[in-house]
């Protein structure tokens, strides 16, 4: 599934190289409206696309909500952790 | 529990005094947990609380505390490297969330006030502003992922299969309460 958002984030990293990724893992606990809130609290992101992405981490069971240089997906991934949500870093291309 | 919007995006959370006393508890059994996994005293300093560079090599044996501090990783290494590296900041983060909440809710000094007892027990008002909201989310999550990994909830369905057991049903309702409370907070801060 092309997501317009997550794309212009690849694209403003392309200068670090390889790729990582912020993956969030689908939990029974927390819920949807706690997630999407923590996705437009900690990215910035806009009601419409956190929702967006927490239907996608619920039914495919996880997303990609960040991609980037590896500091900045463990970053993400330490303040997720914070947070209470289940998040990995990943190698982009390695699932 | 109720809520009330008050200016400048503030919510005050309003709980009958046994409410308030059972969240309070809750809060200091995460403060008790996390005091168990933390090999260091809480430096005074929040700042450097919150930066402090430790932790342990391997996913807690404890599912709750597994729950709280998940690999960061899927592989092992990765994982234990990071881990060691960041838990003990992580940890010192939770600590003051749920400090900070237990604070604001004061039912210790309430209990500790001589004429407790001869009147009826009074609401606890409890004023949330922006800056704090986060705080109070944080930490009814940390409480709801701790009780869930007791109650071995796993998977969408466990909550029904619990619901119909007598010995669980009371923890259910307390967990069901805490997203009551935190979906209240959540639809009020949306709407303001």
């Amino acid at each position: 599934m092309a997501d317009p958002a997550v794309r212009e984030q690849h694209a403003a990293d392309t200068t670090t190289a390889p790729t990582w990724q912020t993956v969030v893992w689908d939990d029974p606990v927390n819920l949807m409206s706690y997630v999407t809130y923590v996705f437009q609290a900690h990215f910035g992101f806009a009601r419409v696309h956190a929702e967006r992405l927490m239907l996608r981490v619920h039914e495919s069971g996880s997303a990609v909500v960040a991609e980037g240089s590896r500091e900045a997906m463990e970053m993400h991934v330490e303040a997720l952790h914070g947070y209470g949500l289940w998040a990995t870093v990943r190698q982009s291309g390695s699932a | 529990m109720r809520l009330f919007p008050v200016q400048g995006g503030t919510i005050r959370l309003r709980l009958d005094f046994d409410e308030a006393h059972l969240l309070d508890q809750l809060v200091r059994q995460l403060i008790d947990l996390l005091h168990s996994h933390s090999s260091t005293e809480l430096d005074p300093d929040p700042l450097f609380a919150s930066l402090e560079v430790g932790g342990s090599d391997a996913l807690p044996d404890d599912p709750a505390l597994a729950r709280l501090f998940p690999n960061a990783y899927e592989g092992e290494d990765a994982a234990s490297q990071f881990r060691r590296v960041t838990e003990q900041g992580l940890l010192n983060r939770k600590l003051q969330d749920a400090v900070e909440v237990s604070t604001a809710l004061g039912v210790g000094s309430l209990l500790d006030d001589s004429d407790y007892g001869n009147d009826e027990p009074t609401p606890v008002e409890v004023d949330i502003a922006p800056d704090e909201l986060p705080v109070w989310l944080r930490t009814l999550t940390a409480v709801r992922l701790a009780i869930a990994a007791r109650l071995e909830i796993m998977h969408d369905d466990d909550a029904v299969r619990l619901a119909a057991d007598e010995e669980h049903r009371g923890t259910l309702l307390v967990y069901d309460w805490l997203a009551a409370i935190l979906d209240s907070l959540l639809r009020m801060h949306a709407n303001d």
